[in-house]
């Protein structure tokens, strides 16, 4: 998969724009209400870039950058209120506000000096989260608290309406709730390191150090485990609609659909059928439509279940460490290992292609 | 899908309190001329010279894999992907760890963790020994046998104050336990920074196992067991004919399986019937990294030299085991 197929050039070429930084992207998110990408870099920035408005890369504005961290840029989340959420190995919990332009400094929200905040999330009720080590600290409306976890927290994301957060850790997944400050804890035996809610919050999943997936049904607590991978699930995500559940975790991506009485028959592959390993995915936020990065810095959409790939970018550029849609689904945002960064607008015309999800 | 030359060496430091690790370690930050970030456990106790010393409370966490000794430690993956994610700022990573901790754990995350596997490599593990305890350390400790039985490399220090016999007692016990470890003797900590920080030691195509003949064979003869820590024994065998392929990996297998807790390290070059390239493999408890390395050199002597460090193992079984996977004499 060195180069795409039948001479077409990647998307890239045609509609995005791409920049090369000297440090690794480490995330990236889109500010709501239609603004820019974000990109969480290495070196403790945040920069902005916005797709072109022209065919051919033409029309793109140049990148914004924001000194936000004074070491490295650990973890970012795009903010359901406006702009953006990060986290760094100052300890400080940063608000971006892209609006405000390079020169304004962001709002500090937390300073937890000498930790590093390697996870943050954001809540559609406003809430605030971050971890380092054995801690988790949730500042918002109302409510200040820590969590104190029994193993180091690998992961943190609240469901979509915003009411609980799930921590990942060893032996399991904890969940909090956000009415009342309850704690459920979710066993699994196993180091849980990934998680990812449905849209709809009725399902919890979380890929595993042991190469494995752990999906949760909250409502009665059935559990469902997925094996067989070469690799460890570290990238999932459930599509916009249903609950087809996609990972990496080897060379293509794995789709598991969860509405179906016996998920584990289900199982199915897209993408490239190559041995390069898939670092990242990205579900499109209405279509039936993947996108995902891979460790030879090639990014493709694919259809799940399906060989079909396009090529957003061909390889070359680093291990893909970072992919988002834009709200709208009209723009893709990918950075990798190598400080390569890119934002491609698709067209319209590729993206009807793919029956809504 | 090894030794991609970027990934970032890194270079574990184990030894008892008091045996001059972290004089050891900052002799090397002056040394070494280059740019390292420091995982240590006892963060702020002691002074450490370094421009980015990261405290990290040892995690020790089992993984779900049906294997007791598969451990990783969730402090270290932790720290080492946030340094990963400023990559390009410093040149190696040194971790320090404590005087009783268990070193397999620290190379295990390395070994199991695909994101740093990708990145970052565990260059070498150095115990530090001193020399006038280290004899009574290993009678009385099983946490100095199991550290030696890791090191690739050892540095008996303080060796100016100890007897000369002392010492070369010590050797020879380093030589018994773990033959293929590279030994130094240093005053206070001073050491060639270089043979410290470019050893390979995990990387297949640079393992190196002593060669039989002659002055070496002495080496390979079987040393009974028991004396020191439980059963701490190193078996090194040599075979002449070629191993049959299917048989020899399914015994390796079973072996790591049913043994890995025993099993502290595992290393060979092995000649397998009817290839042209050394199959060679490394491992630590059940963790085992294999490959098929360069061709065989056409003046070289096609053997099989395997070496075995661990609890209580059974010498006559494991030669039995390997007598059995050759292939028939012409």
């Amino acid at each position: 998969m060195n180069a795409p197929l039948g001479g077409l050039p990647p998307l890239v070429a045609l509609c995005g724009a791409h920049w090369r930084l000297e440090a690794p992207v480490v995330a990236v998110a889109w500010s709501r209400r239609g603004g820019p990408a974000a990109f969480a870099m290495g070196d403790g920035g945040v920069v902005f870039a916005r797709p072109p408005t022209q065919p051919g890369g033409q029309g793109a504005p140049g990148l914004v950058r924001m000194e936000a961290h004074a070491g490295a840029c650990l973890a970012l989340a795009a903010d359901p209120a406006g702009g953006l959420v990060s986290g760094g190995d100052d300890g400080r919990l940063l608000h971006l506000d892209p609006a405000a332009g390079a020169a304004s400094a962001p709002a500090v929200l937390a300073d937890h000096r000498g930790e590093w905040l390697d996870h943050v999330a954001v809540s559609a009720r406003g809430l605030r989260a971050c971890a380092s080590g054995r801690r988790v600290w949730l500042h918002g409306p109302g409510s200040e608290a820590v969590l104190e976890l029994a193993s180091g927290v690998t992961a943190l994301a609240f469901d979509p309406a915003g009411g609980r957060l799930a921590i990942a850790g060893h032996g399991g997944v904890e969940l909090w709730s956000a009415a009342d400050g309850a704690r459920r804890r979710l066993e699994a035996p196993g180091y849980h390191r990934a998680l990812a809610w449905s849209p709809d919050g009725r399902y919890l999943a979380s890929g595993m150090q042991e190469n494995a997936l752990c999906c949760w049904r909250l409502g009665d607590g059935q559990r469902h485990l997925f094996e067989g991978y070469p690799g460890q699930p570290r990238a999932l995500g459930f599509a916009a609609r249903g609950h087809l559940l996609a990972s990496n975790g080897g060379p293509r991506v794995v789709s598991w659909d969860l509405d179906h009485p016996r998920p584990a028959s289900t199982r199915s592959e897209s993408g490239y059928p190559g041995r390069v390993p898939v670092s990242a995915l990205a579900w499109h936020p209405s279509r039936a439509l993947l996108a995902a990065g891979y460790h030879n810095g090639a990014v493709l959409l694919c259809r799940p279940g399906s060989d079909q790939h396009l090529f957003v970018q061909g390889s070359g550029a680093g291990p893909v460490t970072a992919l988002a849609w834009a709200a709208d689904g009209a723009a893709l945002a990918l950075g990798t290992q190598h400080g390569e960064l890119a934002v491609v607008a698709i067209p319209a015309q590729i993206l009807s292609m793919a029956r809504a999800a | 899908m090894n030794a991609a030359p970027s990934r970032l060496p890194v270079t574990v430091l184990t030894g008892f309190l008091g045996a001059g690790k972290t004089t050891l370690l900052n002799h090397l930050l002056r040394e070494s001329g280059g740019r390292y970030a420091v995982i240590v456990n006892e963060y702020g106790e002691i002074g450490i010279d370094g421009e980015l010393v990261v405290g990290a409370e040892e995690e020790v966490l089992e993984l779900n894999n049906g294997c007791i000794c598969c451990k990783v430690r969730g402090d270290l993956i932790r720290v080492v992907s946030g340094l990963l994610k400023r990559r390009g700022r410093f040149d190696g990573i040194l971790i320090e760890t404590t005087g009783l901790a268990d070193p397999a754990p620290v190379v295990q995350s390395f070994m199991a963790d695909d994101e740093i596997r990708q990145q970052a490599r565990v260059d070498g593990v150095v115990c530090v020994v001193d020399a006038c305890h280290f004899l009574t350390s290993l009678e009385r400790s099983r946490e100095a046998g199991v550290q030696l039985a890791h090191a690739s490399l050892v540095v008996i220090n303080k060796a100016e104050l100890a007897d000369e016999a002392v010492v070369a007692q010590v050797e020879r016990e380093i030589a018994r336990l773990n033959p293929g470890a590279t030994v130094l003797r240093s005053a206070r900590g001073a050491v060639p920074a270089a043979a410290l920080l470019d050893q390979g030691a995990y990387e297949l195509p640079r393992l190196e196992l002593p060669a039989a003949p002659s002055a070496a064979r002495a080496r390979y003869v079987p040393v009974p067991q028991g004396r020191h820590t439980d059963g701490l024994a190193c078996v090194s065998l040599v075979l002449q004919r070629p191993l049959e392929r299917g048989r020899f990996l399914a015994w390796l297998q079973r072996l790591v399986t049913e043994r890995g807790e025993k099993l502290l390290r595992t290393k060979g070059i092995v000649a397998l019937a009817g290839a042209d390239r050394r199959f060679v493999f490394q491992g630590v408890h059940m963790m085992v990294d294999s490959d098929f390395d360069r061709p065989w050199r056409t003046e070289e002597t096609r053997d099989s030299r395997l070496v075995f460090i661990g609890h209580g193992l059974d010498d006559s079984e494991l030669r039995a085991g390997l007598d059995a996977c050759q292939v028939s004499p012409a």
